[in-house]
Parts: C-alpha cells; sequence; structure tokens
C-alpha cells in the first residue's frame, strides 16, 4: 500500500467509512494511470471516487506535502451545472483541511466576481471547478497554457447531460487541447446510466487518449424506484386533452402532507407558476411551505429556495427541469411528476431526487393531465421496472462550435493551423472533418470568405508568420462577450422598483404589456410600472388577475424506448388484459376507443377517416413521436397533393397525426395505388413538403450566434452598437443569395434534419410502417386517439380565451 | 405603380425608389452605404460580393429613369468611411450630369471635404421642393393641412400572415393622406413592420413588382 493509501485509510476509518466497491475500482484505475468513465447515481459518493485517488497520487508524490503548497493548478472539474459547485467545493474543501493538505478548492464559473477571478489569474487553485464556458473563457487568456503546467487530472461531470449539447462539443475540444498542453493528463467522465455508455467513453477520449487504457466502473447501484399513479376518481372526471393537471390537485395534496419534503415537477415553466398560484388559493395554510423554482428565477431566489430545501423548511417546492440535476437536498423524500416526462431516463433522474438514505426506495408519483396519458404512467413503470434507459446521442460536425473555438485560441495564445487540424481531428465532433472544410473555416476567421486571400478590410483573426492571431483588442472584447453554445431569446429583466432582481421573461411578452399590467411571476403578481432598455421595473400587488408569462420552448417528444411500451399497453388491452392500476381506470376509454374506431395491435397502423363540421379528417397512429409525426404528415400531404390538386392543414401530438381537408380523400383507395409511406426520395420530399428555408432560417440563429456571425450587443448596455445590429434572418437571406458553399447555411439544413425532424427516426418508422398492417376505420364523431390531436391544432391556431369554449362545444358534440 | 399626390406624378418602383415623373426627379431613402463592409471590417463576416446588390439597383434606375436630379432621403452612409464608399464615389463619377442632393439622416457621418469629393449637395434638415416636403424621419405633426411629407428612416416591412402560422414580411411603400415612407434602399438593411393607420396605402414589394396590400 503506498503511502498515500495508507493515508487515506486512516483518515476513512477515523471517519467510521468505507469504500464502496467501484470506489476502490475507480481509485486503483485511476492510480494505475488509466481514464474511463464512472457510471454511478447522485448521491452514490462517485465525487469522492475520482477525487480521492488525485489527492493519493498528489501525497505519494510530496513527501512534504503537508507543509508545501502545490501552488498550481492539479485537477480541473468540469460541471454543467453552477449550482452544482458549491457543494462540491464544500465536501472537497473539508477532506483536504481533515487531510492537513494546503490546498485550495476554487470555483470558476460565470458567477464568479472580478475580484476572484483576478485572485484566479495570479494563482490558480490547486483544484478548480468550472462550466464548459468558463474553461474556454480560461482560453482566451494569454498564455493560458502556463496554468496547465501542473494538471493532472479532469474531471467531467454529468457528461451524459452535456453528451448530446453543444456544450458537449466544447468540452471536447477542451480536453483535446488540454490534452495536448499535457500529455500525461487523466481524463476521466462521471456519468448516469445512459443507453449508450460506451459512446460516452468514445466521444469523452476522443482518438487522443488511449481507449485501451480506460475503464468504465459500473456502481451496480439500482436505485429501487416505486411510480405510482395519481388516478382519478373515475376516468370521466379527467379531460381528454389537456395540459395542466391541476384538477387532480385535491389528490396530490394529501401525498404532500404525508411526506416530509416533496418536489413536483412540471414540464413548463409557466405550470409552474399556475400550480402555484391555484395551489395557494385552495390551500392558504401552506403558504411559507411552498416555494416555486424555475430556470427563469433570479439565481438569488433560487439560491433562497435551494438553501431551504436543505434545511427542511419547504415543505413543497414546485419545479422544472431546473431541479432535474444538481445537489441532492437530503430531506425530500418524496417526487411528483405533472403530466409525462416522454422520456424513461427523465422521469428515473427526476425520481432519484429523493430518497437518498443507503438501500432508501425512491417514490415519484405520476399525475396524468389528460386520460390518455395514463397509459404512460403505466408505461413509464414498465420502462422502470425493466431498466430501459434512452440513448443520448452526441451531436457531431458543429461548425459553428469549431468557428468559435477557433477565435478562442486565436484570442489567447494564437494557433498554427496545420497543428490544430491535426488535433480538432483527434475529437470524436469533428473526426470527419475534411481539408477542405478546414480551410474553409480558416478563411471564414481570417478573411471573411472561403480564402486565405484578403482583398478588403475584414478583420479578425489575422496571420502572423503562421501564427494565427486576434490582434485588435476590439475584436477580441466583442468575442468574449459572445462566447458560450446556448442563445437564448432577448430576455428581459425583471427588477422591483426598489432594485431587487426577480428573473426575466421574453421580451415579447412584456412588449404586448402596457404600465399598470399585472403578471404573475415566482408566486408574485407584479404591476409593470415601466421599462427601460432591457430591464422592467415592476412592483408587487395584491391584484388578484394576472397574466402569466410563456416561455418558449420547445415540447420533447416521446422517446421511441417509451413508445414501445405504450404499444405493448395497447396490445394487452385488445387482449383484454387490464393488471396495471391506471390501465384499468383507462378501460372504459379504451373500450370507447374500440368501439368507435379500434385499437390498434403494434403489428398494425391505425387511420381513421371521419367528417365534422371542420371538414375531412384523416387520423394515423405510427405512436413515434411529435418531431416524427410533423416530418410525417407534412411528407404524406405533399405526397398526395403531387396526385391531386388540395390542400390540408397539420396537426400532431405524440401518437400520431391529422390531416384535415375540405374536400373528401379516400386514402384507403389511395393507398392501394401510391407507395405513400415509401423511404424513397424521402430527403428530397421533405424539403419539397416543409417549409426547409423557414426551419433553416430559424436554426440559422443559433448558429451565427455561436459562430460569431452576429454580433449580440453589449451587455447592461440598453442601446445596442447599432451599427452592428443586424438580423440573423437578414444575415441568412444574405448569406444565401450569395455564398452558397457556407458551411454554417449548410449546417443550418442539417440541424433540421437530424434533430428537427429526426430523420433517422422517421426512416425507421416509416420502414416500419411498411411492415405493418393498415387498418382504416370511419368513425361518425372523433374517437378517444384522434380529439386530443384536433385540440392541439386548435392551440395553435385560436388565442387561448377562445380556446376554451371551442374545447368544450367540441365535447358537447362528442358527446351527443 | 403609378401615384397622383399633390398633383404630381409619382412611380412606385420595385428597386425600392420613388420616381417624381414632373420632375424627373428621383427619390432615395436608406441607401446605409458602407454598412456591408462595417460588419467586414469588425469581423463579422457578411458575404463581401453583396455589396454589389445596391449598385446593380441604381444603375437599373439610372438606365430605367434616366432621372435629371437624385435626392437621398437620408443615411445614404451607414457609419464611418470605408471602402464601400470608395465603390460609390466611382458610381457618382458616372453620372455627374445629374444633380444629387442629401438631407442628412442620422447614421451619415460625412467628412469635411464631401461635397468636394462627392459633387452632392448636402442639407442639414428638412427641405421644401415643390409641393413635398423631403425629411429623414417620418413627421408626426403637420405645418399646416396642405404639407406632404416624403421620409424614411424607418425601413416599413409589412407582414402578411397565411393560414397555418406561415408569415411573410415584405418592405413597402406607406402612403398617407400627407406623408409617404419610402422602403429602406440599402441591400442588408432589414426593416420594422409598424402598426399604420387605416387611411395609409400599403404597396408591398413583391419580388418585381408592387401589390397594394
Amino acid at each position: 500500500m503506498t503511502p498515500g493509501e495508507k493515508i487515506l485509510r486512516d483518515w476513512l476509518v477515523g471517519k467510521g467509512w468505507k469504500l464502496a466497491g467501484f470506489q476502490q475500482q475507480s481509485i486503483d484505475a485511476y492510480l494505475k494511470g488509466f481514464n474511463g468513465l464512472v457510471n454511478a447515481p447522485t448521491g452514490s459518493g462517485k465525487t469522492f471516487s475520482l477525487f480521492l485517488p488525485a489527492l493519493i497520487q498528489y501525497i505519494n508524490s510530496t513527501s512534504d506535502y503537508k507543509t508545501k503548497r502545490a501552488s498550481q493548478l492539479q485537477v480541473l472539474w468540469i460541471t454543467p451545472l453552477r449550482a452544482l459547485t458549491r457543494d462540491l467545493q464544500r465536501s472537497m474543501q473539508q477532506v483536504c483541511d481533515e487531510l492537513e493538505l494546503p490546498w485550495r478548492v476554487g470555483i470558476r464559473t460565470g458567477d464568479s466576481s472580478a475580484k476572484e477571478k483576478a485572485l484566479q489569474k495570479k494563482e490558480l487553485p490547486e483544484v478548480l471547478l468550472i462550466t464548459p464556458e468558463s474553461l474556454h473563457m480560461l482560453f482566451t487568456q494569454k498564455n493560458n497554457s502556463v496554468f496547465f503546467k501542473e494538471l493532472k487530472l479532469i474531471v467531467v461531470d454529468e457528461w451524459h447531460e452535456l453528451l448530446s449539447t453543444k456544450r458537449g462539443i466544447q468540452v471536447e475540444l477542451g480536453l483535446m487541447y488540454l490534452k495536448n498542453l499535457q500529455q500525461r493528463l487523466q481524463i476521466w467522465g462521471m456519468s448516469a446510466t445512459i443507453g449508450n455508455i460506451e459512446q460516452a467513453l468514445d466521444v469523452l477520449l476522443g482518438k487522443h487518449t488511449n481507449r485501451h487504457q480506460s475503464v468504465i466502473v459500473r456502481s451496480g447501484i439500482i436505485k429501487k424506484v416505486e411510480v405510482e399513479s395519481i388516478l382519478p376518481d373515475t376516468i370521466e372526471l379527467m379531460p381528454w386533452a389537456g395540459y395542466l393537471g391541476i384538477n387532480l390537485l385535491d389528490k396530490v395534496m394529501p401525498v404532500v402532507n404525508q411526506n416530509k419534503s416533496t418536489l413536483l415537477f412540471t414540464n413548463t415553466r409557466s405550470q409552474t407558476e399556475i400550480w402555484y398560484r391555484v395551489l395557494l388559493e385552495q390551500y392558504p395554510e401552506m403558504a411559507g411551505l411552498v416555494a416555486l423554482h424555475h430556470g427563469s428565477l433570479d439565481r438569488n431566489i433560487r439560491d433562497w429556495v435551494e438553501d431551504n430545501l436543505h434545511t427542511g423548511r419547504l415543505k413543497l417546492v414546485i419545479c422544472t427541469s431546473s431541479l432535474d440535476l444538481g445537489v441532492d437536498f437530503r430531506p425530500v423524500d418524496t417526487v411528483i411528476q405533472v403530466g409525462s416526462p416522454k422520456s424513461i431516463s427523465r422521469f428515473l433522474q427526476r425520481a432519484g431526487r429523493s430518497g437518498h438514505h443507503p438501500g432508501a426506495v425512491s417514490k415519484i408519483y405520476f399525475v396524468p393531465t389528460h386520460s390518455l396519458e395514463l397509459i404512460e404512467g403505466a408505461s413509464l413503470r414498465d420502462g422502470v421496472k425493466n431498466n430501459v434507459l434512452e440513448e443520448r446521442v452526441p451531436i457531431a460536425h458543429a461548425i459553428d462550435v469549431l468557428a468559435q473555438f477557433m477565435v478562442t485560441l486565436a484570442v489567447g495564445e494564437g494557433f498554427r493551423e496545420q497543428e490544430l487540424y491535426e488535433q480538432v481531428s483527434k475529437t470524436h465532433a469533428f473526426q470527419f472533418l475534411t481539408r477542405k472544410e478546414w480551410d474553409w473555416l480558416l478563411g471564414f476567421i481570417t478573411t471573411g470568405s472561403s480564402s486565405l486571400v484578403a482583398y478588403d478590410e475584414f478583420k479578425k483573426v489575422e496571420k502572423v508568420d503562421d501564427l494565427f492571431t486576434v490582434k485588435d483588442r476590439r475584436v477580441a472584447l466583442r468575442h468574449r462577450l459572445s462566447m458560450g453554445t446556448i442563445v437564448s431569446d432577448a430576455a428581459m429583466k425583471i427588477k422591483t422598483v426598489n432594485g431587487r432582481y426577480l428573473g426575466s421573461v421574453e421580451e415579447g411578452f412584456i412588449s404586448r404589456m402596457k404600465p399598470g399590467s399585472v403578471f404573475s411571476f415566482g408566486g408574485m403578481h407584479l404591476e409593470l410600472i415601466r421599462v427601460r432598455g432591457m430591464v422592467a421595473e415592476v412592483r408587487k400587488t395584491n391584484a388578484q388577475k394576472a397574466l402569466v408569462p410563456r416561455w418558449m420552448g420547445g415540447r420533447v417528444p416521446l422517446s421511441s424506448q417509451l413508445a414501445v411500451y405504450i404499444r405493448k399497453r395497447l396490445d394487452e388491452a385488445l387482449g383484454q388484459s387490464f393488471t396495471q392500476p391506471e390501465m384499468k381506470k383507462l378501460k372504459p376509454l379504451l373500450a370507447l376507443q374500440q368501439e368507435r374506431s379500434a385499437i390498434p395491435h403494434h403489428t398494425e397502423l391505425l387511420i381513421e377517416q371521419c367528417q365534422t363540421d371542420e371538414g375531412y379528417h384523416i387520423f394515423i397512429f405510427p405512436f413515434e413521436g411529435r418531431l416524427v409525426h410533423e416530418g410525417m404528415a407534412a411528407l404524406i400531404a405533399f405526397r398526395i397533393s403531387r396526385i391531386m390538386p388540395i390542400t390540408f392543414s397539420l396537426a400532431m401530438n405524440d401518437y400520431g397525426f391529422e390531416l384535415l381537408t375540405d374536400s373528401p380523400v379516400r386514402l384507403d383507395e389511395l393507398l392501394e395505388e401510391h407507395d405513400l409511406f415509401s423511404t424513397e426520395n424521402l430527403i428530397e420530399d421533405i424539403f419539397l413538403s416543409i417549409n426547409a428555408n423557414e426551419m433553416a432560417r430559424r436554426k440559422f440563429r443559433e448558429i451565427a450566434a455561436i459562430s460569431g456571425l452576429l454580433f449580440q450587443g453589449y451587455p447592461g448596455k440598453s442601446v445596442k452598437a447599432s451599427h452592428l445590429q443586424a438580423s440573423s434572418s437578414l444575415l441568412f437571406e444574405v448569406i444565401s443569395e450569395h455564398e452558397k458553399d457556407n458551411l454554417l447555411l449548410q449546417q443550418s439544413y442539417r440541424e433540421i434534419l437530424d434533430q428537427q425532424l429526426e430523420e433517422t427516426r422517421l426512416r425507421n418508422a416509416l420502414l416500419r410502417i411498411k411492415e405493418q398492417n393498415v387498418i382504416f376505420t370511419f368513425p361518425d364523431r372523433p374517437s378517444p386517439f384522434s380529439f386530443p390531436i384536433m385540440v392541439d391544432r386548435l392551440r395553435e391556431e385560436v388565442t387561448s380565451e377562445k380556446l376554451a369554449d371551442r374545447v368544450n362545444k367540441l365535447i358537447e358534440q362528442l358527446e351527443k | 405603380m403609378t401615384i397622383t399626390i399633390c398633383d404630381q406624378t409619382l412611380q412606385l418602383l420595385p428597386q425600392k425608389a420613388l420616381f417624381w415623373v414632373e420632375e424627373q426627379t428621383l427619390l432615395i431613402s436608406d441607401l446605409h452605404i458602407g454598412k456591408i463592409a462595417h460588419f467586414r471590417k469588425a469581423g463579422y463576416a457578411v458575404p463581401s460580393n453583396s455589396i454589389q446588390q445596391n449598385f446593380e439597383r441604381l444603375n437599373q434606375l439610372m438606365a430605367f429613369c434616366n432621372p435629371k436630379r437624385i435626392y437621398f432621403i437620408g443615411d445614404l452612409f451607414h457609419s464611418d468611411i470605408n471602402h464601400e464608399w470608395e465603390l460609390f464615389l466611382n458610381w457618382r463619377k458616372q453620372f455627374l450630369a445629374i444633380d444629387m442632393q442629401i438631407i442628412l439622416g442620422n447614421h451619415d457621418r460625412l467628412p469635411s471635404n464631401f461635397n468636394e469629393d462627392f459633387k452632392i449637395t448636402v442639407h442639414q434638415t428638412t427641405i421644401k421642393v415643390g409641393p413635398f416636403t423631403l425629411a429623414h424621419q417620418p413627421v408626426k405633426s403637420f405645418s399646416n393641412v396642405d404639407e406632404y411629407v416624403i421620409s424614411g428612416h424607418i425601413h416599413p416591412v409589412v407582414k402578411i400572415t397565411g393560414k397555418a402560422n406561415q408569415a411573410i414580411k415584405l418592405p413597402c411603400f406607406i402612403i398617407g393622406k400627407q406623408q409617404a415612407i419610402l422602403p429602406g434602399f440599402g441591400y442588408f438593411t432589414g426593416g420594422h413592420a409598424l402598426k399604420t393607420t387605416s387611411t395609409d396605402k400599403i404597396f408591398a414589394i413583391v419580388e418585381h413588382e408592387l401589390k397594394e396590400v
């Protein structure tokens, strides 16, 4: 046993702690010089599994470790979430102090003060907790490579969260850069269980770090999760469509009351606001015991909520994905999920926010928001039981992120292009980057064109004797201000008249209000006093009526894994086997579906055709999630319109989609002669059928901002640098017209196919449909399956006020 | 598209300019010469060949209207001098016989020797020409009921919404009772959709023609 291991063992014995098997494994692997991935749930001691071996190694190599300062960065700990850093810092610093190791554990995030940063610039702490963005920010400093001279270990925490995002690519590039500075560096990731954990390690190590000297350490800890749906007394009390779930509040409250501390997850920020308000109206005694947490609330408010969760003072916190990640709140013993989370992994992740005591069962309650969602409740339980997990597909070839990184390096120490090209090619994301694309990128940042030959005053990166560097301080400043890969909509800050920041809402919401208007935010009713630049000044009010802001943010589609279980539930229902409580409850509704139309077996594709006052409806149910349905709806509509002149209006949800037209179409007859679901010419037909330009234009906004094509303005200045103002859509037009070979333009079309239309999944769905029997039904009224789709379409067309009336009218028609 | 205002014949042109037939005078607003180069100089890679777009349209107007005089109603230039100004100067030299005048806009930062170099008469503020008042920024109140203002500045666009959340924005002329607002001429300048009064007529530019909406 090495001295370090002995010291650590004595310390553990003194505390009465014992290392878990996986902790010992990762310590051994690390000390052998391995890289790897630790797969363990939060709260299992995964931090120690990588932090302790770093300490052991240091103690082994430094005999006077108690008296001598290391004075150099030893461990870099990348986390996706600022909120994670505070607790990590506390527990790491505590270990160091108790071992009398004079190490400092520092934090560097967007929240760090200028003073802290300046101090760190003089002397970095031995351990630095950092976000991907702040790491790249370090690369913009001149001679930053000195910081990393003694770096031994990089840990990427919650790697599964970063993997399928552009921030993940930032991490990949950062690891490659640091590995190149420090060949002895060991790279480790930490991840929750995901469907593609081997690939997660491949992406982390790229080709720069030896995959043969790496290992996945699995904790083997499978948390027991119990799923229970909160059911209405009778299914007739549930709406056929809807998303709020608030009508089950009276069933939810007993659960809250029976438990010590509960997290209630909703899928949108507006939903949290509404739940909070209704709850306090109906249960005023909860005042002071319930709080609200979502991503648009000011950091201080969120911190306050989190602190009070820690101390157990709050009985209930209504939150969004903002509390998916992060530190554990020990007192939390119950989790409630309102509305389907659409993915088994996300559901498990949330369930894991309760029951932190070893061996404790995590209990999660599912609150359906409309009747069919009960099937999802039953399916989630099945998925959890069978430990089925979705994959996190890594993004590749994001030209925008690479362009930003190249300028980042040029602002910092500068780079030599051949060398950097070889290094970049060693990352997973850019392994297929061609020399031609690289040349285009070099041109893009140096001459603002596709070649390296300058013929006008374009100025960004300059080439000085082989070194690509940024000389102009204003260029450097603007670059630093616009770094990052998260592009948010213009957000308006909300501030009270006496200067307290409450959070932010989208600019569009405030611009529709007048001074004196009242809106609901952070659980308060606020009166708009005035708008100054990008700050809305407000005052608390007792007014009863208030608008609820709606934040943008797409709805997540149903995962294919969960879809499989939904199909299984339907198969069972067909076989008259109703074993789960949700399905028992749902029986009358499924019987109605069977009576009015049919329940499709998983080997069948259900197509309903029906006529209402609105026109002729075709409903098709592939159960593939809303994104695939959006693409498929457009595709089928387009292919029909090629056969006959016709106009459709489209609608979709996670189960199926609708084609609505004013003249009768016999799809059953059409399908006999035409293969409408063919995968031939799929991409061509998709681009002809959807408004690809419009979608690409919207995508381009993010790409332009990340790649540095667009200047977002100086922060805090209400008047933006107006002479450099342009909209991304204008840029999109100009580039489409004058620079067809622009890689960023091409990227926006590719991203639509990959992310917006889920092209691979769409193709697979079409191939599956080929194998399915099509069953046509002709119900005289919309069925329980088709009704929610009709309502979804209404939501897009009419305002919310009239919507209620129209929905009611429709329901009346239905029940006749 | 031809309209009559104050007994004068005005042609609204899809090149985003207005031609006053009786006076053989062309009115152009918000050219923003130098904007693309300004962006490029600051490191924003707007395609450089797009600079030619403005000159192509200017030349079409010269050929089509053969004007005696041109009024630039403000924001002829976007910002500080850059090489795009030289391109404009070269263009100006091809048409020295044409009288050109500028009513200064909020963007125009002209050097002191501008008049000598460019041979363009500078008006610091609003001017009266025949029955019309030429102003860069649209005016909100008029000196008398007979005044008719021709202005620019806001780069008006009209948003046309169709079914299924489809919307398209088109640059347009706004022709009101006492004021006409010209579309922004400059390529890569964008525009603002704005509220109009019901008495305003809106002529949108749809590719090569004008349509009243």
